[in-house]
């Protein structure tokens, strides 16, 4: 495995994750989770965004190597998805939190889990955390 | 065992010959076999389904799905890595002495991991509600195991082993999800709790 292999796989598979992530946010109406409002400009830019990183992945160097002669082995693959999933998931919640400053509802419901996204910003969700461990 | 020999490799010489003719569409090719676009591909399909569904009693049961289909997979590429300890078959580029569009990997072509692996998501996925996610899977797999086969790597009988592994671990995996649904639910509360489920 060389490095900027690694952090190239890592890079498109975080544009790929952010952009399912918004798809998925409007499929499930996480509305604090949403970037852009309009749904069917949200499914436009996000299916554009997923082939763009294949095509800068496969356009930008040979990928079809060897796990031994540069590539990445399966395990490295999982490890990487998984970093770069978890990445995006946060980078995708804390850039919502700022698009949505506004518009977050004052809601005392909190259904907990995923769903709290409807109704509360990541970033608050995080604050809440910090101060109930500091407590 | 002749008969099907002979029409593995008849199979495997119609694929192979849709190759070099068009560079455009080598180029497809080997995108579509790689280690990266179709494994990619599940991948975020299995993110997705963690998170699409609105209702919590779906929600569950997806994520539960994305669980299994990991596990699933898992087994499967162990259970090759088992038959690949006594069972060596040589690649089809190594018996028909072809320069392959891929790089020539060096385990047995028998069967095929990627097959089994994916395979093994697509059957997970039969328990999902969403028809169109279970196009996407089949279409990823069919897409990448006939590209295989195109690029010289795979026979479609490593293919097919792949896909009986993949089926053949089906009752392991339905056996442990049945056993584990305790330690899978404690584990989906803690990430609740987190917000991440």
């Amino acid at each position: 495995m060389t490095f900027s292999f690694a952090l190239d796989y890592f890079i498109c598979v975080f544009i790929c994750c952010n952009a399912v992530l918004q798809l998925a946010a409007h499929r499930a109406d996480l509305s604090m989770l949403k970037i852009i409002r309009n749904t069917k400009l949200t499914y436009l830019i996000s299916t554009g965004l997923i082939f763009f990183s294949a095509y800068l992945f496969f356009t930008t160097d040979n990928r079809i190597i060897n796990d031994f002669e540069g590539g990445l082995d399966a395990n490295q693959q999982a490890v990487i998805f998984f970093l770069s999933a978890l990445c995006s998931f946060f980078v995708t919640g804390l850039v919502a939190s700022a698009f949505n400053s506004s518009k977050h509802k004052q809601s005392t419901q909190n259904l907990g889990g995923l769903a709290s996204y409807r109704n509360y910003r990541l970033i608050d969700s995080l604050n809440k955390k910090w101060m109930h461990l500091r407590e | 065992m002749d008969a099907f020999k002979r029409i593995d490799n008849q199979i495997f010489e119609i694929l192979y010959s849709l190759t070099g003719q068009y560079s455009s569409l080598d180029a497809l090719f080997k995108a579509l076999a790689s280690d990266y676009f179709v494994p990619v591909g599940i991948g975020i399909t299995l993110f997705f389904l963690w998170f699409c569904s609105p209702s919590i009693t779906n929600r569950i049961s997806s994520q539960k799905i994305v669980l299994a289909s990991i596990l699933h997979m898992a087994l499967s590429s162990f259970f090759v890595l088992v038959i690949n300890q006594f069972v060596f078959v040589d690649r089809p580029f190594v018996n028909y002495e072809i320069s392959p569009l891929f790089y020539p990997p060096t385990d047995s072509s028998f069967p095929s991991n990627p097959a089994a692996g994916i395979f093994s998501i697509v059957i997970q996925f039969t328990k999902t509600k969403s028809a169109k996610l279970m196009t996407l899977v089949v279409i990823l797999f069919l897409a990448m195991a006939i590209c295989r086969i195109c690029v010289g790597v795979h026979y479609p009988s490593d293919i097919l082993g792949g896909c009986s592994l993949a089926i053949i671990c089906t009752p392991i995996i339905a056996f442990m999800a049945r056993n584990t649904e305790p330690v899978q639910n404690l584990f989906l509360k803690r990430l609740r709790i987190y917000n991440l489920a």
